[in-house]
């Protein structure tokens, strides 16, 4: 697949964002890089304030996934060779599933996928989830079918809801929560795969990459659902959870996806695709322009913008797939707060 | 379904996690030692109460683990499991455990905030939540209607706002879900697990339709193969109004099967010894008759 080059430019990041983000300041990659698990041209990006995204196309649950994830990873600056022997945990999201809504949670293909990929590449594979909306893991398990990929591939599976759990200082510090308590699972791996649905979201309006980190926070201690954070703020939650945890990349299920009242009761919308980054703001940013919205006016990606990683197009170097010729638009809720985040009429703005 | 192994390997270890890699935790502890007592092992029974009464706080509040006060949702089940050994043994060991707890339960309630169009259910109902400072959603409202009616408080005032709440909560098709109805126009779906809870916690009261719809949703949705800790709660549901299927003992004893083949997840384990126990299990036969004086837990 041929590497797109970045689009022509767009005006400067918003005025809101500092104009620049230093290594002090840089809350992802850095982990990862110091793990060699990042090229270091992805660190020297980031503090440029430039990511890379890799989108696929005409993309099925029946084709060579583990191919697509690996080429995806590679675009976007993963080391292969450093996962050997290391602990990748994959977090898919299954916050509330049923066997009539398939679109409504990462699809075990993915899964089984993304495992083959890193077991590859020599790393020890584990699946995580702590579903929101269920306090039964067993039952989300088997009504998403991912119990039965799990199953049938040896894959462990730990449930997030209910692990022991070691504290975390706030690292964003966006809502007054002055840290979280994260699974043992999650710290102690040495990378976490966020493998969301692309989703429209009622009250967000986007759910991807980063909002799909609310699975890792454990109900056992933020309740089911997780009105902790609901209640210190979604978007500031979103960003803080993201900004404790700089050890993520994303693998995105694009391929069937919900438009509509998402992120529970939405509607199939099949796209073909899957996104995939190591700075997760950025794959966030490129699904909102997949989906006609515009990623600066999602909170918690304006919150994220030059702090988790850059979110303007021109910042975003696109491998794989262009996804202007791909955008399609998601229908979204006729809400005011929702209505906000369509691009001004005849522009795409960025 | 074969009690005596599993209990067995309850008595020699009474303390327990959720699952085999974890550490020991407020509601298997509980769910274990309720079980035990039941059956008679109140030695082993009194360990983990004690391990419960251990956990309590000044406040009369009990944390999910050791060393970890908070969130407090499982006081609930810590009364239970006293109030079930205390009945059992025909002593009052725990009564002032009991009593601190009650008056924690009373006096501690979800937030409440004024009626939105855009969410279905009563958000001023003050039932229970999960964490401080938040909402009151369905499980936590339906473990502490339970504890206060196993402590003969049925009538109490926050108990039948407990109700209330539980009642508001079920979907207009039967079932309930962590606790919300209708969000943005459209009615969510039911889950077995909630559902199971609410109907246990409202198993005194006079079957409202919706109620009965609920038990419809659990009759035709759980079977033999369904996730083990729901399939258990469901059964003791239906128990709890003579509605319990008769293939349930087989259903128990193949999912106790599945479970020590998958993960051996003592919670679940528990569970299911609770759904075998049947009508016996303290959250379907209840108050428990304990010989302690009458508890004073005013709101």
């Amino acid at each position: 697949m041929e590497n797109a080059r970045p689009h022509s430019s767009s005006p400067a990041p918003a005025p809101s964002a500092p104009a620049l983000f230093t290594r002090r300041k840089l809350l992802v990659g850095t982990g990862l890089a110091a793990g060699g698990l990042l090229a270091a041209s992805v660190l020297r990006d980031l503090l440029a304030q430039r990511a890379s995204v890799f989108v696929a196309r005409n993309q099925s649950y029946t084709g060579p996934l583990s191919k697509t994830i690996q080429d995806g990873l590679i675009a976007t600056g993963l080391q292969p060779k450093a996962l050997a022997g290391k602990r990748v945990l994959l977090k898919p999201n299954l916050v509330e599933p049923s066997r009539d809504v398939p679109h409504m949670t990462t699809h075990p293909a993915m899964i089984l996928a993304a495992a083959e990929a890193f077991r590859t590449w020599g790393a020890q594979v584990v699946v995580g989830e702590g579903p929101g909306h269920v306090r039964d893991t067993e039952m989300a398990l088997d009504e998403s079918g991912v119990r039965e990929a799990l199953d049938n591939a040896n894959l462990p599976f730990i449930d997030l809801n209910y692990d022991d759990v070691g504290w975390v200082k706030n690292g964003g510090n966006a809502s007054k929560l002055p840290g979280f308590y994260f699974p043992r699972a999650v710290i102690e791996a040495d990378l976490v795969v966020s493998m969301p649905k692309m989703k429209t979201h009622h009250w967000v309006g986007v759910t991807a990459a980063l909002k799909n980190m609310y699975g890792v926070i454990p109900g056992v201690k933020y309740g089911w659902p997780k009105n902790v954070l609901h209640h210190a703020g979604i978007p500031e939650t979103v960003f803080d959870i993201n900004a404790s945890l700089p050890k993520t990349v994303a693998i995105v299920d694009g391929i069937d996806c919900m438009e509509g009242d998402g992120p529970i009761m939405g509607s199939l919308k099949t796209m073909g695709l899957v996104v995939i980054g190591t700075v997760p703001a950025a794959v966030d940013a490129t699904l909102c322009r997949l989906m006609q919205l515009n990623p600066h006016r999602v909170r918690y990606l304006g919150l994220a913008g030059n702090r988790l990683g850059p979110i303007s197009d021109s910042c975003i170097e696109q491998r794989g797939e262009r996804w202007q010729p791909l955008a399609s638009d998601f229908q979204i809720l006729n809400l005011p707060h929702l209505q906000s985040l369509r691009p001004s009429p005849g522009i795409f703005t960025t | 379904m074969q009690l005596a192994p599993i209990l067995d390997e309850f008595r020699k270890q009474p303390i327990v996690g959720y699952h085999v890699r974890t550490k020991p935790s407020s509601e298997p502890i509980a769910w274990v030692s309720m079980a035990l007592s039941i059956r008679g092992d109140l030695e082993s029974a009194h360990v983990g109460a004690l391990w419960l009464a251990r956990l309590q706080a000044s406040d009369g509040s009990v944390g999910v683990r050791l060393g970890e006060p908070e969130p407090r949702w499982p006081t609930s089940l810590a009364v239970l499991t006293w109030l079930t050994w205390q009945a059992e043994a025909g002593r009052d060991t725990f009564q002032p455990q009991i009593e601190l707890a009650l008056q924690w339960i009373t006096k501690s309630a979800g937030k409440t905030q004024p009626r939105d169009p855009n969410t279905g259910h009563d958000t001023t109902l003050a039932g229970w939540s999960w964490a401080d400072n938040t909402h009151s959603w369905v499980e936590p409202t339906a473990m502490n209607v339970l504890a206060l009616r196993a402590a003969g408080l049925q009538d109490s005032p926050r108990a039948r706002v407990g109700i209330a709440l539980l009642l508001d909560r079920e979907l207009s098709t039967g079932g309930s879900n962590y606790g919300n109805t209708t969000v943005l126009g459209q009615e969510l779906r039911p889950h077995v697990m909630p559902t199971a809870m609410t109907l246990l916690a409202l198993s005194g009261e006079s079957v409202h339709p919706k109620t009965r719809h609920s038990l419809d949703y659990l009759q035709r949705t759980v079977n033999g193969e369904y996730a083990a800790a729901s399939l258990g709660l469901a059964i003791l549901a239906l128990t709890a109004y003579q509605r319990a299927p008769r293939t349930a003992p087989d259903w128990l004893e193949a999912t106790a099967k599945r479970v020590a083949r998958r993960d051996n997840a003592p919670y679940k384990k528990a569970i299911l010894c609770h759904a075998a126990l049947g009508a016996r299990s303290p959250v379907v036969h209840l108050p428990l008759n304990s010989p302690a004086t009458p508890v004073s837990a005013r709101p």
